[in-house]
């Protein structure tokens, strides 16, 4: 302290430096007042920020980051305004992005206690989705010194006439959870609000908040653009203990070699359950959570009361009186999906249980996190294998943990439509100066690559619509006037207002008691299989659908029976390749006399019973195996590099084998391989032997070899959306899903026929090889392959590797016969009533 | 079938040869219109394929009339509906006979300018019935012999080894009438559950394959 004070005072001189001094001993009363003592990485923050750095700060939530970026903007306001207890007209002198609105809470309450005991006359304010319309319309004509919203609501602002004047005292942005947004389109939104209030405020500090990733100066650089120049990664060294413990099966050989539930080990998370005030228990899916909410009370009655239900499905009121109630220690157990991921602090959370794979290190050391909150609490995480093999899985984090291997989050790079919506946007506020907003768009890190012909595209088509659409008044929305691009149509303006944001939200019906009160919502094709009188399992409760109107399904309390569970689409998370490179070793292990890891020895019956029926790959080696059943042929590879890996190199290969014999062939994948079904043998060595595992022609052999056209096409809906190409109505007003997916396939076929060079088109593509196929991943996974020795093994029967593949009923396909010979071969399906 | 003989055509419609008469249904023109009334616009070029195929099925084969069994157009009056007229013009001594299906909303006046002959609910001809909706499966005939219709874009699953499915449009036959598959592309369609003695023939129909099938149950 003393050292900091000396040093500061160094530096400056008169009166300036007696204010900092000043400053610095207001905060650290602060602290001694609250019985507490400021932590390095906040002091570090400090100095940073007070002396003009731009930043990123790593620290884990709890550990007082907030402080840590909030205070030296109260400093810098100090130091500059000695009278700094006279209330004055200041404006807006700080926004905090959140990409979460529960999270704004908290914060507010946490920068108004400072407020309040340095009796500093600042206010804070609140500005998300849900801040109500009056409340809204006051803060457009004068924000409050602190603004604490998402970065949609940041876009919203700016299409607002005269905002360049509500930022003219802006001093400091900071971005909270950066992590979370880097990898999103709301990342990028970030970045392009950034690049424009910069161009307002040129001396703006911006600083972001990031959990730990593999790519932290990678992060920085997104958030900060062409303005890295001077800034600085501080980092909060916590060594957070954090126990993991794996819950094993009694015994080995009884326990499914295929699942996903986890249900079968049920009886063993209970006396955790008991022994502890409280525990989240974290499952993949919102389908698994209720499944597993409902069996608990099932089973163990005594959980009745205790026991609360939270995923992203269920009614916002609901989910926050579950929050409320973990707070305040009202509840025992928390069955939850990654919708309690984030979010508000959970003091009194004992354990986490994490049920079936976490997919990804960070996100497993995120979870076991929210246990043991305070600094130096241990977190005390169960892992909850839901079939055998997953067992290694829990090694292989414990190992990942140990060696302090985290993932990356890749940025995204030139999202086109994240760009035209933001240039409307600024055309529908004051106009835009073209040469101008260029220049700040390619300043940015997601549009550094942006050219000029690409510019010019996206000029063309928010001013006439572009070769597809230029005959449709709809789509000439922006118009050059005084030098300025601007959207004077009131009616266009109001559309885009309301369609402002990138997330894109599953169209899907609400459900509601007939007597009032809302439960939650459901995607549409889960209500379409029912019938009026049958029962279902939602939000925890057993219900009964009673009618449908509009988007709303009434539904009314039942006492029968069900194990019907809605279930939500969503991609099935891959497993990170950090994990699987541990996985491989753990793998190996398990071969070992002796293996260290009680996983890797619980399991070794099995990977023995594998070792005897085929082989188990040795991390220079790839395993494949060929056997025939009642069903047909098999062939099964195991690369072990997450399913969407698995689920391209399955569809190449499938392509380059038919394309040797006019060949039909079904797919299923899971994290650790893939399988390819066919009725006819399958002349594996002849591909090996012709250039299976190549990636000559790679990109064009993942067009052929998938419906690249039925891919790029579902990834064009949200760019449809985003773009301004459809707009999906007023809010609260239906338009069904399928009507929305329908127009966004027609469109999408349109550009295809009358302007395929369309970047959107372009967009949809190069997302789907990015996102769908990970085909980065992919390539490196097949350079690893060519160097590999190739085990093939012809098993009389399915292995333990194989088993969890050949159930899966989630099936693509490929192939090279003509369809009249397919046909041929089939016969018709009669559905059971 | 009844001594008359059809030809099922890959394009979706049914054709006597005898009496050079052309059957089809469901061919909602407009449909992409209509998305672009809804505030979803679409350029034409779809909608004319669908008047492009009933062009090539009139220059390759010899028709005198064409019975349309509802759904002609998908919705109120838009730009489609003028593309017609100018496709009206070009045969304009094709016989036109439409029962009115539920998305034929626009006046009659308009099908009457078209010279087109509507029928509310059904019209008889030949000892064959011809309505819009099929008919419940225990409707009595009676002074006719079968039934022709439409509205549900009727389609199959099949199934093959190896876990192999398919799912094709269809013409289905049963007992006493056959659903027709919908004519106009992107139409999308229902997956039927057929009875033992119905007779199905699937449409496959790919880039370079067009051909109507029958399909068994084993």
């Amino acid at each position: 302290m003393k050292a900091l004070r000396s040093k500061s005072a160094v530096k400056n001189s008169g009166n300036k430096a007696e204010n900092i001094q000043k400053a610095y001993s207001l905060i650290f009363d602060w602290f001694k007042k609250n019985n507490r003592e400021p932590f390095e990485f906040q002091k570090q923050a400090w100095q940073y920020y007070l002396k003009g750095y731009n930043g990123l700060l790593n620290a884990p939530t709890g550990s007082g980051k907030t402080y840590a970026l909030w205070l030296p903007v109260v400093m810098e306001y100090i130091i500059n305004n000695p009278d700094y207890k006279k209330k004055r007209p200041n404006g807006i002198q700080m926004l905090w992005i959140t990409p979460l609105k529960a999270l704004s809470k908290d914060i507010e309450k946490a920068m108004r206690d400072v407020l309040a005991d340095l009796e500093m006359p600042w206010q804070v304010s609140t500005r998300t989705g849900d801040t109500t319309q009056s409340v809204k319309a006051r803060q457009s004509k004068n924000l409050h010194e602190v603004l604490i919203t998402t970065p949609e609501s940041v876009h919203v602002l700016l299409s607002q006439k005269g905002y360049a004047n509500l930022f003219k005292n802006l001093k400091a942005v900071i971005v909270d959870e950066w992590h979370e947004l880097l990898g999103s389109k709301r990342g990028v939104q970030t970045e392009l609000a950034l690049s424009r209030l910069r161009g307002v405020k040129p001396d703006l500090k911006v600083w972001g908040i990031s959990a730990t990733i593999g790519n932290l100066n990678e992060a920085m650089d997104v958030l900060l653009g062409e303005h890295k120049g001077r800034s600085k990664i501080v980092r909060a060294e916590f060594e957070k203990k954090i126990e993991i413990h794996s819950i094993l099966p009694d015994e080995v050989e009884k326990f499914p070699w295929a699942g996903h539930l986890g249900i079968r080990l049920i009886d063993k998370i209970v006396p955790i359950l008991r022994a502890s005030r409280s525990t989240l228990i974290f499952t993949n899916t919102r389908s698994q959570s209720e499944i597993w909410y409902q069996k608990l009370l099932d089973l163990y009655p005594e959980f009745a009361g205790v026991i609360a239900l939270h995923h992203g499905s269920i009614d916002k009121e609901m989910r926050n009186w579950v929050e409320k109630a973990l707070h305040s220690e009202k509840l025992k157990v928390v069955v939850c999906t990654s919708s309690l991921d984030l979010g508000v602090d959970f003091r009194p959370v004992d354990n986490v249980i994490q049920i079936g794979s976490p997919k990804g290190v960070a996100r497993f050391l995120q979870r076991a996190g929210r246990s043991g909150h305070q600094p130096d609490a241990v977190s005390r995480i169960y892992f909850v294998p839901t079939h055998s093999l997953e067992l290694v899985e829990g090694a292989a984090l414990k190992e990942a943990i140990k060696r302090k291997v985290f993932e990356d989050r890749q940025p995204i790079l030139k999202p086109y439509d994240v760009l035209i919506q933001y240039l409307v946007t600024l055309a529908v506020s004051d106009g835009f100066d073209e040469e101008q907003v260029y220049n700040e768009v390619k300043s940015t890190f997601a549009f550094q690559t942006l050219n000029l012909s690409e510019w010019s595209w996206i000029m063309k088509f928010i001013t006439s619509g572009g070769d597809a659409l230029k005959n449709y008044d709809e789509y000439r929305k922006v118009i050059f006037e005084d030098g300025l691009y601007k959207l004077t149509d009131r009616r266009k303006a109001l559309f885009h207002k309301l369609s402002i944001g990138t997330i894109d939200s599953d169209i899907s019906m609400n459900v509601r008691y007939l007597s009032g009160g809302r439960l939650g919502s459901i995607e549409e094709g889960f209500i379409a299989s029912l019938k009026t009188g049958d029962v279902f399992s939602f939000a925890g409760r057993t219900v009964e659908l009673v009618n449908i109107k509009e988007n709303t399904a009434y539904v009314r309390r039942s006492k029968k029976r069900s194990s019907r569970v809605p279930s939500w689409q969503g991609g099935r998370m891959p497993l990170s390749s950090r994990l699987t490179e541990m996985l491989r070793i753990k793998l190996n292990e398990a071969l070992e006399a002796n293996p260290k890891d009680i996983e890797i020895r619980t399991i070794k019956p099995l990977v023995t019973l594998q070792a005897a029926r085929s082989a188990v790959p040795k991390s220079n080696e790839l395993l494949i195996e060929k056997f025939e059943t009642d069903e047909g042929h098999h062939l099964f590879v195991y690369p072990f590099e997450g399913r969407l890996v698995h689920e391209g190199m399955a569809a190449i290969f499938a392509y380059r084998m038919s394309q040797l014999k006019p060949m039909t062939f079904s797919y299923a994948m899971n994290d650790y391989g893939f399988e390819l079904l066919s009725d006819t043998d399958i002349p594996i060595e002849d591909a090996i032997n012709n250039n299976l595992f190549s990636d000559e022609n790679l990109t064009e052999d993942i067009y052929k070899s998938i419906n690249s056209g039925e891919l790029a096409k579902r990834r064009f809906r949200p760019i449809a959306r985003i773009s301004g190409l459809i707009f999906s109505g007023y809010p609260g007003k239906y338009k069904t899903s399928r009507n929305l997916q329908a127009s966004a396939q027609l469109l999408f076929d349109v550009f295809s026929k009358y302007e395929p060079e369309s970047l959107l088109i372009k967009q949809a593509y190069e997302e789907m090889l990015q996102f769908q196929l990970e085909e980065y991943r992919l390539r490196i996974a097949l350079e690893r392959i060519r160097k590999q020795k190739i085990i093939l093994t012809h098993p009389g029967r399915p292995t333990p590797f194989a088993f969890p593949i050949m159930v899966d009923f989630m099936r693509e396909k490929m192939s090279s016969e003509k369809l009249e010979d397919r046909v041929r071969k089939m016969q018709l399906k009669y559905e059971k009533d | 079938m009844f001594d008359e003989e059809l030809t099922l055509l890959p394009s979706k419609a049914v054709y006597i040869e005898k009496h050079k008469t052309l059957i089809a249904s469901d061919i909602h023109l407009g449909k992409v219109g209509h998305f672009r009334d809804a505030g979803i616009a679409i350029p034409g070029g779809l909608a004319e394929a669908d008047l492009i195929t009933l062009d090539d099925i009139i220059k390759t084969l010899d028709v005198n009339e064409l019975f349309i069994l509802g759904d002609l157009f998908h919705s109120g009056v838009n730009y489609d509906v003028r593309l017609f007229d100018a496709w009206r013009e070009v045969h304009h001594s094709i016989d036109i006979n439409l029962v009115k299906g539920n998305h034929d909303i626009m006046s009659d006046q308009l099908y009457s300018n078209f010279e087109i002959r509507i029928h509310k609910k059904y019209f008889l001809w030949n000892r064959f019935l011809f309505t819009h909706k099929p008919l419940d499966d225990n409707v009595i005939l009676n002074g006719c012999d079968y039934i022709f219709c439409g509205h549900v874009h009727p389609g199959v699953r099949l199934q093959g080894k190896a876990r192999q499915s398919l799912s094709l449009p269809c013409f289905y036959f049963s007992e006493k009438q056959c659903i027709l598959p919908a004519f106009g592309e992107f139409t999308g369609k229902y997956i039927i559950r057929p009875n033992g003695n119905d007779r199905v023939y699937v449409v496959a129909k790919s880039e370079k394959e067009y051909v109507v099938l029958k399909v068994d149950k084993n």
